[in-house]
């Protein structure tokens, strides 16, 4: 049986997808718990929605800004990995940009902050088709942001190509590309990924319709004292 | 009751809130950090993020449930 705390967590997820069932309709495929989960997940959904509602920026709680520097900020386009990311615009060369914000309670420490520097620096180092671009990194009135290519394409997610007839092809090809990209990363760069999960990819219409982006990049050193550890103490 | 004044007194409720309760439910919804993260960010074991995070909603659950305008 999952526990109060798992199916909080699921449920968060899925109002986060933006398909999400009712309290009360998520909640009845739980009998067991079914009472306890009316008793915070209305409050859940009334946030989310709020939250949904102050996009773009500028109301909700923690007062992101609509301008940092030269940028200007518009809506969330993606969230996680320390931060959320923006589309903006960037003023002086009138190009549109994504910018990836350092969460402000991230922000006010010091490990974090370098952490975020890095992984702009690694992807800046990285100059392949199938890896976003970073164009630059900046502090602007207390905010830590990076700035990076802006991809008009759609985050790769398990059913992507779910009922098209040319899934099979379309899924060989999107491994091919992240395999071509994740060599070169380790190549040339000495750096790997930091979680091969679908969020992390997205897939656009140029230069090919399956054309792949994969972000957030770590070196190979530290991925390795970080990730494969757990798996040599089994041994 | 319209939606903007129901934000308007949501964000004013959740603003009210213990700052323990009110640091973790904006680090989960508006920063879009994960429990991983959070858990990361306060320096405690993610089973406790998440038992704190659970916690928050339920007592800002009551809270509305005290606000005759989200009675349903």
């Amino acid at each position: 049986m999952m526990s109060i705390e798992e199916l909080t967590e699921l449920y968060l997820e899925q109002k986060k997808s933006g398909n999400p069932e009712s309290p009360e309709t998520f909640a009845a495929r739980y009998p067991e718990q079914y009472e306890e989960l009316l008793s915070l997940l209305p409050a859940l959904a009334a946030i989310e929605d709020m939250n949904d509602s102050t996009r773009p920026m500028g109301s909700s709680p923690t007062g992101f800004p609509h301008h940092l520097g030269d940028f200007c900020l518009h809506e969330r386009i993606g969230s996680g990995g320390m931060g959320s990311v923006y589309r903006a615009t960037q003023v002086s060369l009138n190009r549109d940009v994504a910018l990836k914000i350092l969460s402000p309670t991230l922000a006010s420490d010091d490990e974090f902050r370098q952490r975020f520097a890095n992984e702009a620096k690694i992807i800046a180092t990285l100059h392949h088709q199938n890896i976003v671009n970073v164009y630059g990194a900046g502090y602007e009135q207390g905010w830590c942001f990076y700035v990076m290519e802006l991809i008009d394409g759609r985050a790769l997610t398990p059913d992507a190509f779910f009922g098209d007839a040319e899934r099979l092809r379309k899924i060989t090809e999107i491994a091919k590309q992240s395999a071509d990209a994740l060599a070169y990363a380790h190549g040339a760069s000495k750096v790997v990924h930091f979680e091969l999960i679908p969020d992390w990819f997205s897939t656009g219409e140029t230069p090919s319709p399956y054309f792949l982006t994969v972000r957030r990049f770590i070196p190979s050193s530290r991925a390795i004292r970080r990730r494969l550890q757990p798996f040599l103490l089994r041994f | 009751m319209a939606k903007q004044e129901r934000y308007a007194l949501l964000h004013k409720l959740l603003l009210a809130m213990p700052e323990n309760d009110k640091l973790i439910i904006e680090m989960r919804h508006f920063e879009n950090l994960s429990n991983q993260e959070c858990a990361a960010a306060l320096g405690i074991e993610e089973k406790n993020a998440s038992i704190r995070y659970v916690r928050a909603l339920k007592r800002f659950q009551n809270i509305l449930l005290g606000q005759t305008e989200f009675q349903s």
